[in-house]
């Protein structure tokens, strides 16, 4: 019909439009691999010409600091036929998975904004400066965080100051504050504001002998009454007013973000008391009883490669841990922060195929930002091909009151296998939750948990576990 | 009354809801930083010059006890 190939080759990132300098596409090739491909203007072409010919830049990305990055022909861009104009391209390793920041734990965030700071220190030392502070911009492979926007780069002028320090603040030191000094969760704002997290937020939650905690005065008090100062005088009918220039010497800037690097680094969540956290260690369960579950998940990886797993209820990570030599990626989530916390802090030092993710099953990363397409869901981000719910139904059914039909019919939508473990109304765990309830869940019985599986599933397999308490469940999508 | 005063406080909320449409409250973050970047260039240049003479002693130490 004359449709160019672009439409089939080249999707526009979602989430990457609001940089008039460049655009972001995903190209699909024909071996499986797709490429990173972004298409910039002229200018910023020129000074990421440049960025690639220096040594700093080259040594980062050697270090997988930064996205391996190299120029992009565009003839090439023509002989595909791609209708697309922009001036110049650059090419991009592919990042297999994508995760925001109001996934992460406490150390995930950290180890992005140490990350972040290093690139700005080195950048400023060799004349250039990251123009945005955002950890949309910082991804993790391996657990290892990495910048992916290279036109962040651009030249350090003279006289310039570090501009993008409120955003780092609101995206970075604040959420980690609120976590280190307050003891509360940064991942509610973050989700809810995707700018960050304002200066009054931090400054109203603080009691005052928290306003001498290190960082504190400088930059949150000291931001917040500026910010106060300049609302409460400027006017939007007033006339607008030609400001002078402050100038910044590069020294005083580079001082700035090695004390932010010292406050960053000070930082720590004091957070260890978890329901789930020390589950590995306390569980109910006879160790004779986890053998047969780690048998059970083990042979189901063995018979089929699966590409990418996810672990829903993953605790700390025993199970994904597991199967990791048996499949491609696995993504282990959990709704507890710190035991994701616990099991990035673990798995951070390994070459490991499991990433860690904080997701609530009932209450998944939706789309949303602009026309609420820009941070995607999670759904729309990893397909699995493989799903796990080990001792999870009761929770849904009871403590959510999810009933395990409408559950098993989401699973369906992930068109993928199943390992799912029904806990029996006489597990001691489903006494204690039942215990708390007035309603009795009478629909909650392995029978009608099975005649809801076949509506959606075939059952490739069953195993008895705990002597009959719980079941496990191989299942196919019919 | 109690009419007129409330309508007057629903135009001033209203009101004052637009107020800041156009106010950037970021705009003193320039200013922040060139105060923050002052004090830390001082303590920074402190303790490079320590650090620096330290690393001096340590190396004149170091070779005085070699020729000794």
């Amino acid at each position: 019909m004359g449709m160019k190939q672009s439409e089939n080759i080249y999707t526009r990132d979602s989430g990457s439009f609001r940089d008039p300098s460049g655009q972001v596409y995903i190209k699909k090739t024909s071996d499986g691999n797709p490429r990173i491909i972004r298409g910039v203007n002229a200018e910023t072409y020129q000074q990421q010409k440049e960025l690639l010919a220096c040594n700093f830049f080259q040594e980062l990305a050697k270090k997988n600091k930064i996205v391996a990055t190299a120029i992009y022909d565009k003839n090439k861009i023509i002989e595909e036929d791609v209708n697309l104009n922009w001036d110049f391209y650059l090419e991009h390793d592919y990042i297999n998975f994508i995760s925001y920041p109001y996934e992460w734990s406490f150390y995930q965030l950290k180890d992005a904004a140490l990350l972040h700071l290093e690139l700005l220190k080195t950048s400023l030392e060799n004349d250039w400066i990251l123009k945005d502070s955002t950890p949309y911009n910082i991804q993790f492979i391996n657990n290892k965080p990495i910048f992916i926007d290279t036109p962040s780069f651009i030249k350090w002028e003279k006289d310039e100051g570090w501009d993008s320090y409120r955003q780092f603040c609101m995206m970075f030191l604040y959420p980690l504050m609120l976590r280190a000094y307050l003891d509360l969760d940064f991942r509610l704002n973050l989700r809810s504001n995707l700018d960050g997290i304002d200066s009054a937020i931090l400054y109203k939650s603080l009691s005052f002998n928290k306003l001498f905690k290190k960082g504190v005065l400088s930059h949150v008090v000291l931001p917040y009454l500026m910010e106060r100062s300049i609302l409460k005088k400027e006017r939007d009918t007033a006339p607008v007013k030609e400001k002078t220039k402050i100038k910044q010497s590069r020294i005083s800037i580079i001082a700035l973000v090695d004390s932010m690097i010292n406050i960053v680094n000070k930082l720590n969540s004091k957070s260890t008391i978890s329901a789930w956290a020390d589950y590995d260690h306390i569980n109910t369960y006879e160790q004779n009883d986890n053998k047969i579950k780690k048998n059970f998940i083990y042979q189901v990886t063995l018979k089929k490669s699966y590409n990418t797993v996810w672990d829903f209820g993953a605790n700390t990570g025993m199970f994904s841990e597991h199967i990791s030599k048996n499949v491609s990626n696995i993504i282990a989530m959990d709704s507890d922060s710190i035991a994701i916390g616990k099991m990035f802090n673990r798995l951070k030092g390994q070459d490991t195929n499991i990433y860690p993710l904080i997701q609530k099953i009932e209450n998944m990363s939706p789309n949303q930002g602009f026309n609420s397409n820009e941070r995607l869901r999670l759904e729309s981000r990893s397909r699995p091909d493989l799903v796990m719910c080990l001792a999870v139904i009761h929770h849904i059914r009871i403590s959510s009151n999810i009933p395990c039909e409408i559950f098993l019919k989401y699973l369906r939508t992930l068109d993928s296998d199943i390992i799912i473990e029904f806990v029996n109304r006489n597990d001691e765990m489903v006494i204690k939750l039942l215990a708390n309830k007035k309603e009795k869940y009478d629909d909650y019985s392995i029978k009608s948990f099975e005649s809801s599986v076949l509506k959606f599933f075939s059952i490739e397999d069953k195993q008895p576990v705990k002597n009959g308490l719980r079941q496990l469940y191989h299942l196919t999508p019919k | 009354m109690k009419i007129k005063n409330s309508l007057l406080l629903c135009l001033i909320l209203i009101y004052s809801t637009n107020v800041y449409a156009y106010i950037d409250p970021g705009s003193g973050s320039a200013l922040i930083t060139a105060i923050l970047g002052f004090f830390a260039a001082i303590i920074y240049s402190f303790k490079k010059f320590f650090y620096n003479l330290k690393n001096k002693f340590k190396s004149e130490s170091k070779s005085n006890s070699k020729e000794g």
